[in-house]
């Protein structure tokens, strides 16, 4: 609550106003502050014979049937005769007799019934008493569980994350039934308050991660959370580095599995993705269809992403510093075939990499941005003007064509979206180094890189584990995935080292019960 | 404060690297001349270096490229100077662009630079880096620069060509081996100081110039392998025969496939062609009176790939041990008769020196004073076996006139 305090001064002081015990103080604070829009509903009611009530919510954040439950609630006689008998006191009456929603506190203060309506509930006054009871009619427009949008699969389900806190939680509830996953809440963001959810599993998450995750959302300050990317670079360790150090999903199936590995999940209301911490590099190149589908494509498809990563950061300067500086290294056939090729084109081959790259960065980015209805305008634009158009006038080789495209699609391969668009931002460093200094400029700078990405830590936890540090026995979900009954730990980086994930006679079981049964009819 | 300038430091030694790039080694293609060939003639006491070099646009002729298609793929041109190196240099007088020979696949010698010594040719290409030492090196009799203008079919390059032809005989037939230029070195620097070289030429009459010949199924002219030029101390000293190379090759070691052909135990001038998969020497040094003898065990592998005699049943053994022994006949004197003229010529292309030096090391030092002497004392003895292993799809010879009464 010192939070927000801090806030805007004016509130500080409103903060402690109490309300008062007149009712038409109140619904006059009320239209003060929220306005008097067709949005904000008063409903005045007369209780006890003639004490007088009101029932305050707004329009569109609320759920209209749970509203009008709890005024029809509150106009029964019934109710309130016999629960004044009983408890006395009218508000007593009120709250623990008559209200048929359920979600009831009390509230005190002026500040706080402002809250309590924007957050959707309904504020219950009542003439003569300084106090205030909100009611969770909660609801409104939101839209529903529908496919990911971003990491879709082949096999595996289908469900992704919404806006809704609520509904994104419940997806998560419903694939792990364990007591063990706890969800603690807190509210970030003076003006937004928006909710947080941290979600981890008791028991297999380090308690040091975990405490660190709180410690480092209770140190944001800041006015607005609208999604989870603001949360990510609030709380990320190193503040300049083109790699993600947490990982963002839309898949409730993705979150799952990385708190059952040990990770600490971030879910924010209004986003849909959420987030995991920690996280390795190579984390970025699992995708949640590879324990879905059988361990041999799993892992050539997990070999592929990795070339896919390297062609995409080096495929253009590669082609930049062997055609310029290092021709030797090309078969004669394919050095004439590429020198054919660049016979008429005006530019050195750095200026023409940089025009064909940028050009796709921006036929990319205008796709992205684009209505979906005129989508197809850009394909035309894209293939027949910069492809062929191109390459026919004579202005870019056909060469440089195949391997802009190449490395576009590439980029694509990577399943995590933010770990591709650092290699797109490596991609045109690489470049000037290329042009400046060849194979040796690409050389010099991955290791500049790699020393960067040793560096890197996510929560405490090394970017390159389990390759450096070696961590043996993650080792099996690294570049190959293996089968589900040899992954018998849990990898030792997140969670508590050790702990198991299943018997370690899982495939044993299955081999020996067959054997069993065969022996067992042959006795009989 | 300290970590703030020292980034900024870095950046900047970084950031004006960038600003450098003018003064790196950076060629872009098309400031290129991609040399495919280079030959080597002698004027006097200048040199004449003449430049095979790639037109690439008339070579590739995808979509864009302008000016692609009709012209020559590639253009020659000599230049002159007192080392070959400032002859190089002199082209850029005349070439648009830098000469480039990391991609030259053959160097051609004239047999005039051959025998006034090969150190020069060796020095320039063992000293730069630019100039490869795996670079195909050929003799030609006569002004090699003729080589160079010969238009090849099917391969566009002729340069390309000259070594793909080079290679694929090497290969196949064993007989001119193909000599890459640090090869050459070695073999020159080795004991024996003898190497052997291909040797390339025109057959035909005339040159094959100019493009409008490929508009006829037959050029009048044709690059071909001819002999061996035989190279002694840096100096060519002779040529060898193709069968008396073959020879050599088997006493080398140097076979990987090759083909003999014997006549029909039957008498009847027919022959019969036994292709070698694979033949391996093992050359057995003895001292017979001081004096260098050498046992070559040759051991080779073959297939009857054709036979041509009235009557050949492949099902006896004896008929098998007939033709082996002919093939083994064949070898033999192969490997005397490139023997021969080694002798006659007085060049260990062998290497028996280096055999007598590792085996004979007290005698060496006697025998070094004097190889030559000692080279012509020399005695081998061939001792070849030959291992027919297939005989092919056919017991017989086909005979249509069998196979018809056959039917019957």
């Amino acid at each position: 609550m010192k939070k927000q305090n801090n806030g805007a001064d004016s509130q500080g002081s409103e903060q402690a106003n109490r309300l008062s015990s007149d009712i038409e103080d109140n619904i006059r604070y009320a239209q003060d502050t929220l306005g008097t829009g067709p949005d904000i509903l008063i409903r005045r009611l007369h209780l006890f014979q003639e004490s007088k009530a009101a029932v305050l919510s707004i329009a569109g954040i609320t759920d209209k049937a749970s509203v009008n439950l709890l005024v029809d609630s509150m106009l029964s006689e019934y109710r309130e005769q016999s629960g004044l008998a009983r408890e006395g006191d009218p508000f007593q009456a009120l709250l623990y007799r008559m209200l048929a929603v359920g979600g009831i506190r009390s509230l005190e203060t002026l500040y706080d019934l402002d809250v309590a309506m924007l957050e959707g509930l309904s504020v219950v006054l009542l003439d003569g008493y300084d106090r205030a009871l909100a009611v969770n009619t909660g609801g409104g427009e939101r839209r529903g569980v529908e496919e990911p949008s971003t990491q879709t699969v082949v096999r595996g389900p289908k469900e992704g994350f919404a806006e809704s806190i609520l509904t994104n939680i419940s997806l998560l509830r419903t694939k792990i039934k364990s007591p063990n996953l706890r969800i603690e809440y807190k509210i970030i963001g003076q003006q937004t308050r928006t909710t947080v959810a941290v979600a981890y599993m008791k028991g297999i998450s380090e308690d040091k991660v975990v405490n660190e995750v709180h410690r480092r959302l209770d140190a944001i300050e800041t006015d607005s959370i609208l999604d989870s990317g603001y949360i990510e670079e609030f709380i990320h360790e190193k503040k300049y580095s083109p790699f993600p150090l947490l990982q963002n999903t839309e898949r409730p199936d993705a979150i799952a599995a990385g708190l059952l590995e040990g990770q600490v999940a971030i879910i924010v209301d209004g986003s849909p993705f959420a987030l995991l911490a920690p996280v390795t590099f190579f984390k970025f190149f699992q995708s949640s269809e590879d324990y879905y589908q059988s361990y041999d494509i799993a892992t050539f498809l997990r070999v592929i992403r990795f070339v896919s990563f390297f062609a995409s950061m080096l495929l253009p300067s590669l082609y930049i510093a062997i055609t310029t500086f290092h021709q030797e290294m090309l078969p004669t056939p394919l050095l004439i075939s590429i020198a054919a090729q660049r016979e008429g084109v005006p530019f050195p081959a750095i200026i023409e990499a940089m025009i064909m790259e940028l050009t796709f960065e921006i036929l990319r980015e205008a796709g992205v941005r684009m209505p979906r209805i005129i989508g197809s305008a850009i394909s035309i634009v894209g293939a027949l003007v910069l492809g062929q158009a191109a390459v026919q006038a004579g202005l870019i080789s056909a060469a440089m064509v195949i391997v802009v495209s190449f490395t576009a699609i590439a980029s694509f391969v990577i399943p995590a979206v933010n770990m591709g668009t650092s290699a797109r931002l490596i991609r045109f460093a690489m470049m000037i180094l290329a042009g400046s200094f060849g194979v040796f400029g690409i050389m010099a700078g991955l290791m500049v890189l790699l020393t960067h990405l040793s560096g890197l830590r996510s929560f405490g936890v090394p970017y390159l584990t389990p390759i450096s540090p070696l961590v043996k026995n993650n080792l099996k979900d690294v570049f190959v995935r293996a089968p589900w009954w040899a992954m018998n730990k849990r990898p030792a980086l997140f969670g508590k080292p050790g702990t198991s994930r299943q018997g370690k006679q899982e495939k044993k079981a299955i081999s020996s019960q067959s054997g069993k049964s065969g022996e067992e009819e042959e006795g009989q | 404060m300290i970590v703030r300038r020292t980034t900024s430091i870095v950046l900047f030694l970084l950031l004006s690297g960038t600003m450098l790039t003018g003064c790196w080694s950076r060629v872009e293609l098309n400031e290129l001349a991609i040399t495919s060939a280079t030959s080597i003639d002698r004027d006097g006491d200048d040199w004449i270096v003449s430049f095979q070099v790639v037109i690439p646009s008339t070579i590739s002729s995808g979509i864009g490229i302008t000016g692609g298609g009709g012209g020559s793929p590639v253009i020659v041109y000599s230049t002159k100077g007192k080392t070959i190196r400032e002859a190089n240099m002199h082209s850029v007088y005349e070439s648009p662009r830098r000469l480039y020979f990391a991609h030259n696949r053959v160097i051609v010698i004239s047999e005039e630079t051959a025998r006034r010594g090969l150190n020069p040719v060796l020095e320039v290409y063992l000293r730069n880096p630019d100039a490869r030492e795996t670079v195909d090196v050929l003799v030609t009799a006569g002004k090699s620069r003729k080589i160079l203008e010969q238009m090849m079919q099917i391969q566009r390059i002729p340069g390309d060509g000259i070594r793909e032809i080079n290679t694929i005989e090497a290969e196949n037939s064993s007989a001119l081996p193909e000599v890459k230029m640090y090869e050459l070195a070695m073999n020159l620097a080795s004991d024996s100081a003898s190497a052997l070289l291909p040797e390339i030429y025109l057959s035909g009459t005339k040159e094959t110039s100019s493009l409008s010949a490929f508009e006829n199924t037959t050029l009048p002219s044709k690059l071909r392998l001819g002999r061996a030029a035989v190279i002694k101390k840096d100096k060519m000293v002779g040529w060898l025969s193709r069968k008396d190379a073959l020879g050599v090759a088997y006493m080398r070691d140097a076979i990987n496939k090759s083909l003999v052909t014997v006549a029909c135990p039957d008498g009847s001038g027919n022959n019969s062609s036994i292709s070698i998969g694979s033949s391996s020497t093992n050359q057995r040094p003895s001292l017979i009176d001081g004096n260098l003898k050498v046992k070559l065990e040759v051991k080779a592998e073959g297939t009857l790939v054709q036979s041509d005699c009235k009557s050949l049943d492949l099902y006896k053994t004896d008929v098998i041990q007939q033709i082996e022994k002919a093939a083994e006949k064949e070898i033999a004197s192969c490997i005397l008769s490139g023997w021969q003229s080694l002798q006659k010529l007085k060049a260990d292309a062998v290497g028996f020196a280096g055999l007598a030096h590792r085996t004979y090391r007290k005698e060496w030092r006697n025998w070094q004073k004097d190889w030559d002497a000692e080279f012509a004392r020399i005695q081998i003895e061939p001792a070849v076996s030959v291992t027919l292993s297939n005989v092919g799809l056919s017991n017989q010879s086909l005979n249509v006139d069998k196979l018809r009464e056959g039917k019957k």
